[in-house]
């Protein structure tokens, strides 16, 4: 498990298929933006908590193990938050 | 020469940068990129304390640093045949990768740490992977050695942005050692 540091918070970002109709999926690869739960965050982040659904810009992250490392500060890559 | 706040004083050959005898020991620095090696790997240069101000390093300590920092012209205090004391500053966004100790160890400092990349293979009970097949995980290292006051410990396992290493390659007496470099500002997160 992996603990963020700092102004980061670990995202579990959704799968980035869809599925149509006719049973062929149909896969971006590389999405501009990916939507995903924060499963935690660092000691200096206070606008986040666990559990919320964000939608945040992949490029220039830390991706491991299929986790998102991304820097949640006001300059950082997250976008917005849904709840 | 004392330094004021903020600041330290080193001197350094301007001809010979990349070489320095310190005690017993005999130190190169060599230009990766002069040997065809990955160009991303920077040109350290080496330098001595004169006085170490606020920082821990006492007259006579060798440090090494990026070659940019000794090159700035305009913080030259004097240059005498080629030997050139200069004023450096103390801050986060200067590269002073570490200093090296009497067996030839860096000791990091500045909020830089020492770090070993992590390797992995193929999981098998039968095949034992070779070295070449073996895939080193460009942004995951375990710590070997810290600054002081840093608050990561050593032995950890820390997850960094990728490609923010930085191999220092060094010999002390002919033999080359290598130093996997990382910065704390680049480090993300820490697996445990």
């Amino acid at each position: 498990m992996i603990s963020p540091l700092d102004q980061n918070v670990l995202i579990k970002p959704e799968p980035i298929t869809e599925t149509k109709l006719t049973n062929i999926v149909f896969t971006n690869p590389k999405p501009a933006t990916r939507k995903g739960e924060i499963i935690s965050v660092g000691k200096d982040v206070e606008w986040l908590k666990k559990g919320d659904i964000v939608v945040f810009v992949p490029t220039n992250t830390v991706e491991t193990d299929g986790l998102f490392l991304v820097d949640a500060s006001l300059t950082g890559k997250i976008l917005f938050k849904y709840n | 020469m004392k330094s004021i706040k903020g600041r330290m004083i080193v001197k350094f050959d301007l001809h010979q940068k990349d070489k320095v005898t310190f005690g017993t020991l005999k130190l190169y620095v060599p230009n990766r990129a002069d040997v065809n090696e990955n160009m991303r790997e920077g040109y350290p240069t080496l330098s001595t304390v004169v006085d170490g101000g606020e920082t821990e390093l006492k007259e006579g300590d060798v440090i090494v640093s990026e070659h940019t920092l000794l090159e700035n012209t305009g913080q030259w205090i004097e240059n005498i045949d080629g030997i050139v004391t200069m004023s450096i500053p103390i801050k986060s966004d200067v590269v002073i990768y570490g200093k090296i100790d009497e067996k030839g160890d860096v000791i990091p400092l500045f909020d830089n740490l020492v770090c070993e990349r992590i390797q992995e293979g193929f999981s098998s009970s039968i095949i034992i992977t070779p070295d070449i097949y073996k895939k080193v995980e460009n942004n995951k290292a375990i710590v070997l050695r810290v600054s002081k006051n840093s608050d990561i410990k050593e032995g950890e396992k820390i997850v960094y942005y990728r490609y923010s290493d930085y191999e220092l390659v060094y010999f002390i007496d002919g033999i080359e050692r290598k130093a996997i470099m990382v910065k704390r500002s680049d480090i993300v997160g820490i697996e445990k």
